[in-house]
């Protein structure tokens, strides 16, 4: 009941102001979540308990390296030759203890003394969401997975595909980690001046938060969120000028890492 | 319909100005004023008021081309048009390719991002330019012209069915109905199809030529259409006000229902899509008498001569939204946003002028601005 009525004072209240709550990297005030919840996270994020997380996404899943490693597309291109859009690459390593998803296990470990949070990451550079999806199904039919994130909508918003379909694939992948026993969080892109002007990324972040509305399964609002550190001057990747630029993507995943621990307790507790 | 065409409906001028702003608008990421637009109170958006009102101006013009001169006359018309479409659509690409490249210069583009390894542009040059003119590689914010063109490609070689609106209706929804069942679109060298799927949405252009070519006269009541009008625009707020910003209502809905209003999509004219822009339309035909007074008022006279003047406005609108964005990439005060917006506004409606004063030259010799009322009606595309 009182879910309703917090809905209901939702509903009276403007669209768009939901989000836009002060967030920054160190205070963590945060109304994201408040009403979805992850039942089996909270149920398997407990002290004397494993919680077995699955991470879904590009190379920024891996870490701070990934993130900055230009690939071997560039060198492709200048040899000739490329007769297609540039070829998804997996990434086969480890990702690194630095990077967000394994943060957030850490968060959690701090907040929850006693539990066990274990974090798997699969993915890679430039692979659409439907090439996740295969990604996602075979992990979560293979293993006993509590939680899912996924990180995706990028490369569609940038190829400009058509978002309908990004749609179906979005509701696919949560049917299938819901078959799976596991929670999911759905992770949109990341802010970026280039990015916000030369793709329209409207219609994927809609769709993201669309299939976010089923039972089990919430949106963390990275981009609003990476949007405020910007514009609160606390990191701003694009104006960081190059040689302070890598710490400043360690400092981005820490408070990525923390904020996103934050929002799953949020959201397993509600 | 015949005895009117004689007078032109200001209120299809006044829209599609009105759409050809919105589109502007909407075309600027994080733009305050977008949130007025159709989009956010409707399932539809601005594209579809285009895409009809497109039609509806088209089946008036090439129609009556058709009855005057002929078919293949008439078609060769709409060709022309076409090509006119295409080159523009061409100049915007180029456009677009300079913003991409302006914008990864000026901002130092960082090698952070996933992105700088998806942008095809910079990964194959040569072959995005034979892609954009084979129109199977559209960018973003660049897809609504070339779905026009194709589309008036089909309608040249449909123009004689205009006379037989069923056949039309018939052929034209056929294929829309294969889009719906089969996913059947254009290919993109991007992956998937077209953004939006000419093959669907050319059945709205040819409900609107329909409708203005011989009119229509429905087999039921207009109180009827009236109420079913409504309840779809009402539905459609509803969606918009508040399950899609709020989704989390959609955990009080059965499952099955909350798939149907999450599966909404824009490339194959979803149609909840199609169902609300008919209601829209219809609901404003009943609202606003086509010869109210208020449409020739200085305050609607900006959004008329935009729509008189489509085309012009149409790129102009996109190549200033290109400019807008750049803008508001590059800077972040408040000022920002109302400097661009009515700089954008100001100079599409001065495109428009010129255009009118333009066309008014080469027709008398003397260029002027033509009073509401006599208005070209061969210059509605």
């Amino acid at each position: 009941m009182m879910r309703f009525i917090a809905l209901i004072l939702l509903l009276l209240a403007r669209p768009g102001a939901v989000w836009a709550g002060a967030m920054s990297c160190t205070a963590t005030d945060d109304a994201a979540g408040t009403l979805s919840s992850l039942p089996r996270t909270a149920e398997a994020l407990k002290p004397g308990k494993v919680l077995s997380v699955l991470a879904v996404g590009s190379a920024t899943m891996f870490g701070p390296e990934a993130s900055m490693d230009p690939g071997t597309l560039s060198s492709q291109a200048l040899a000739g030759g490329i007769a297609s859009v540039p070829s998804p690459q997996l990434i086969t390593k480890p990702a690194s203890e630095l990077s967000f998803p394994m943060l957030m296990a850490g968060a959690l470990r701090q907040a929850v003394p006693g539990a066990e949070v274990k974090v798997t990451v699969r993915g890679g550079r430039g692979l659409l969401a439907s090439e996740m999806l295969g990604i996602l199904k075979a992990e979560v039919a293979t293993h006993a997975y509590n939680l899912v994130l996924w990180q995706t909508g990028t490369v569609e918003a940038v190829r400009n595909l058509p978002p309908g379909e990004f749609s179906m694939t979005l509701l696919e992948g949560v049917e299938a980690v819901r078959n799976g026993g596991a929670d999911l969080v759905l992770i949109d892109p990341q802010f970026s001046r280039f990015l916000q002007t030369n793709a329209n990324l409207e219609p994927y972040t809609q769709a993201l938060v669309q299939a976010a509305a089923m039972p089990g399964v919430v949106m963390f609002h990275r981009f609003d969120l990476m949007r405020n550190w910007v514009n609160d001057g606390q990191l701003d990747l694009e104006r960081t000028p190059r040689a302070d630029r890598k710490k400043a993507i360690e400092f981005l995943h820490k408070c990525l890492g923390q904020q996103l621990g934050r929002f799953i307790l949020d959201s397993s507790r509600s | 319909m015949a005895e009117g065409v004689s007078r032109r409906d200001l209120r299809v001028d006044l829209f599609r100005g009105v759409a050809l702003w919105w589109i502007f608008t909407d075309h600027i990421p994080a733009n305050w004023i977008a949130q007025f637009s159709l989009r956010n109170f409707a399932l539809c958006d601005a594209t579809e008021i285009f895409v009809l009102l497109a039609g509806y101006a088209g089946g008036l013009a090439y129609g009556r081309s058709m009855d005057k001169q002929g078919w293949v006359y008439a078609a060769a018309h709409v060709m022309r048009r076409a090509g006119v479409l295409y080159v523009a659509h061409i100049f915007l690409f180029v456009v677009f390719t300079a913003q991409v490249s302006y914008s990864a210069t000026a901002l130092d583009r960082s090698d952070y991002l996933d992105e700088i390894h998806l942008d095809v542009l910079a990964e194959a040059p040569y072959r995005a330019m034979l892609e954009a003119l084979k129109l199977s590689f559209q960018p973003a914010y660049l897809n609504i012209l070339p779905m026009y063109v194709m589309i008036l490609g089909a309608f040249a070689f449909l123009l004689p069915l205009l006379r037989r609106p069923l056949a039309l209706l018939g052929v034209s929804g056929a294929a829309y109905a294969a889009v719906r069942f089969t996913g059947v679109n254009l290919p993109s060298w991007t992956g998937g199809g077209w953004y939006f799927n000419p093959i669907a949405w050319q059945f709205l252009f040819m409900i609107g030529a329909t409708l203005s070519y011989r009119g229509a006269k429905l087999p039921v009541p207009d109180r009827v259409v009236d109420a079913v009008a409504l309840l779809i625009v009402v539905t459609g707020v509803v969606l918009v006000w508040i399950v899609w910003p709020y989704p989390e209502i959609e955990n009080y809905v059965p499952a099955a229902a909350a798939r149907i209003v999450l599966t909404v999509d824009k490339e194959g004219l979803h149609p909840m899509r199609l169902l609300s822009i008919l209601a829209w339309a219809w609901l404003v035909d009943r609202l606003i008498r086509r010869d109210a007074a208020w449409l020739r008022t200085r305050w609607a006279r900006p959004f008329v001569l935009a729509g008189q003047h489509s085309l012009p406005v149409f790129c102009s609108g996109i190549g200033l939204s290109f400019m807008g964005r750049l803008v508001m990439e590059e800077y972040s005060g408040a000022w920002v946003q109302p400097v661009v917006n009515l700089s954008g506004a100001v100079a599409m409606v001065a495109v428009a002028w010129l255009a009118a004063w333009y066309r008014a030259g080469a027709r008398t010799g003397k260029p002027a601005l033509p009073p509401h009322s006599q208005a070209d009606i061969a210059a509605v595309t």
